[in-house]
């Protein structure tokens, strides 16, 4: 596979975005006093910045490269995973939970859960999802590093060193502020870094009929019918039919009911921007406006991988090949930016992809430290009272624990394991 | 600064499609072959600058409304 | 991906029955929870322990247990199953268990936790067109509008 060679341009750009990010996180964190003051800017953020915060936190680089590989690997089949697996739930959460969330007394999953329930399902809860995290992290973090090794040419140990110190840097220095800007700033990104890729690739095959035409290679190859790789629906009659082996009502079932509903249903980011919102019709609306760029995004993250399929078949060689003789379906976005993007918009798409990665960590980062027991000492009147205890994993990494309502940081208590919330809030 | 996130962004964008804009003037043309003969680097560079204006004006037009 | 997708249907599938049937059912007991959640992950991972996407050898891909009972064409197809195999088992065995033991909680303690218990959204007042309920319908027919032309 041919390595990508970065210009001196390439590596600009990347400086300039890590300084950005970096010098407002820092600048910013005088003027936020309170999650409202960012969402709402004194309520003159329109509700589509609040939509693209929302859709940009659950955002990271398992979804850019992850689809980008599911495209080569599965075909058009992948937009399930928004059209089915995203967009639903994310309606039944804009219309029916967030009223929900809002109303009830519970400011996180697994305070929710002791509320409901008891200490032990909590408990439980807890030790699962900082399994959770932990694994998606990891393989996060994995996935950077091997990229810049097999792309760049990196020493495999040096880059897992190099990811892990981006992302604590920008979190210690700009703290939650840092991360949602860089969330929302790495939507745009995106967008902007693989468009042009998208487009010079359909431009290459000659439209989306010239690629259905390579793709009927692809799966004709394979032993299955000659659209199974350019449809989503046609060939789930049986799990035979098509490249994920899955009949309609698993897809149905697992994918899109318990999958998917499962996710952004119980997922800590949707509790906390309901926390956010101010009002009830703001806090309703944010998750069905996120659906809206949501349902494009397939077209930006899906097709490069069914793109660098395409290629491989057609034109031989294109994806490097595995052990066992499949392709590398996970190269298949890095080898589609160096071989279609020179020197600049490279350095463009590539400031993109880091700029995924260091989301994901960094929501990821921030739900640990807000996964751990919750003590309450006055359960309704005094805030300033309400103490926060953070799980064991984030104290031993030592970042800073933020009072959940202002987010301004609160240093540790010395004796207990307790952080007492801020006295500034005045949010009731 | 105000905290309205449009700044950043419109800065942003606007800083890599100026910088693009002049690479793609400046660069050497061979490179743009695996980009099907297009100066990529020009064309999106004013799409990035045009981009990153209108988030600003955006923004300086809603801090003027208030 | 599908690393990413088992890991989900290990964790988030249990607790999404667990949430569905604390949110919707007050009857649903705490010991009813834990053993649901328990038993939905025993059941992903069971589950996972007994079947092998097609050409993987086994070990953390599945297959762990001994025997193969069935051979799936993926890793995403083995996952989608893990997660409704998860889901079913936590909503049943949370039904069961709770009905079986007595409630810890009295209503009162479960206002706001529980959707008949928490006052409902009027959204009356607003013009249909600002309602979240119009904007989800749009949403939902713009979808279907493409997974249709993309059959």
């Amino acid at each position: 596979m041919e390595r990508i060679h970065l210009g001196a341009i390439d590596y600009t750009l990347l400086i300039i975005y890590f300084a950005f990010v970096l010098g407002i996180g820092w600048g910013l964190r005088r003027f936020v006093k309170s999650s409202e003051d960012f969402f709402l800017s004194g309520r003159s953020i329109p509700a589509w910045i609040a939509g693209l915060a929302f859709i940009s936190a659950n955002l990271g680089a398992q979804e850019v490269i992850g689809m980008g590989a599911s495209g080569a690997k599965y075909g058009m089949m992948t937009s399930h995973f928004y059209w089915v697996g995203a967009i639903p739930a994310m309606v039944f959460v804009g219309v029916f939970m967030m009223p929900f969330y809002y109303g009830s007394r519970a400011r996180s999953v697994p305070e929710y859960l002791k509320l409901r329930f008891d200490e032990k399902t909590r408990g439980f809860n807890a030790i699962t999802f900082a399994i959770m995290t932990t694994f998606s992290s990891g393989i996060s973090m994995y996935a950077l590093a091997k990229l810049l090794e097999l792309v760049l040419g990196w020493n495999f140990n040096t880059s897992v060193l190099l990811s892990g110190v981006i992302v604590l840097a920008y979190i210690f220095l700009g703290g939650l502020t840092s991360a949602i800007y860089n969330e929302v700033l790495q939507f745009f990104l995106i967008v902007m870094g693989f468009l042009p890729l998208v487009l010079l690739g359909l431009k290459d095959v000659g439209g989306w009929h010239g690629l259905t035409e390579r793709l009927a290679t692809v799966a004709t190859n394979q032993g299955f019918a000659a659209s199974a790789y350019s449809t989503s629906w046609r060939h789930l009659d049986s799990a035979a039919a098509n490249p994920m082996g899955v009949e309609w009502f698993g897809m149905v079932m697992g994918l899109g009911f318990v999958l998917s509903f499962g996710y952004w249903c119980t997922d800590f980011l949707v509790v906390q921007r309901a926390m956010a919102a101010d009002s009830m019709t703001a806090a309703r609306r944010t998750p069905l406006l996120a659906a809206f760029p949501k349902m494009v995004f397939p077209l930006l993250v899906i097709l490069p991988g069914m793109l660098a399929i395409a290629m491989h078949v057609t034109h031989g060689g294109f994806l490097p090949l595995e052990k066992d003789g499949t392709p590398n379906y996970n190269l298949a976005v890095p080898v589609m930016l160096g071989h279609y993007l020179p020197s600049g918009v490279l350095g463009l798409g590539l400031t993109a992809l880091m700029a995924s990665f260091m989301s994901g960590m960094g929501a990821t980062s921030r739900h640990s430290i807000r996964c751990g027991r919750t003590t309450s000492t006055s359960p309704t009147s005094n805030p300033a009272s309400r103490t926060r205890t953070t799980c064991a994993w984030a104290r031993r990494r030592r970042w800073w624990a933020s009072c959940s309502r202002c987010w301004r940081r609160t240093p540790r208590h010395a004796s207990t394991t307790s952080w007492t919330c801020c006295s500034s809030c005045s949010r009731s | 600064m105000k905290l309205d996130l449009r700044y950043p962004i419109g800065l942003l964008f606007s800083v890599f499609g100026s910088i693009l804009t002049v690479y793609g003037i400046v660069s050497d043309k061979t490179i743009y072959q695996k980009s099907l003969g297009m100066d990529v680097n020009l064309w999106w560079g004013l799409v990035c600058l045009a981009f990153g204006l209108a988030m600003l004006s955006y923004a300086v037009r809603a801090s003027e409304r208030k | 991906m599908d690393m990413l997708q088992l890991v989900f249907a290990f964790v988030n599938a249990p607790l999404f029955a667990t949430f569905l049937l604390g949110m919707f059912w007050k009857r649903t007991t705490g010991h009813g929870a834990f053993f649901g959640l328990l038993t939905g992950t025993a059941a992903a991972a069971l589950h996972h322990g007994l079947t092998l996407p097609h050409g993987a050898v086994a070990g953390i891909k599945g297959g762990f247990l001994g025997t193969v009972v069935h051979t799936y064409p993926s890793e995403m197809a083995q996952n989608f199953w893990s997660a409704i195999f998860a889901w079913t088992a936590c909503f049943v065995a949370t039904i069961v268990i709770s009905l079986a033991t007595r409630r810890n909680k009295s209503d009162e303690e479960l206002k706001g936790l529980v959707y008949s218990l928490t006052p409902r959204q009027k959204d009356g007042d607003m013009p249909w067109f600002k309602r979240p309920a119009t904007l989800g319908v749009i949403v939902l027919a713009l979808a279907l509008v493409l997974n249709i032309i993309f059959w």
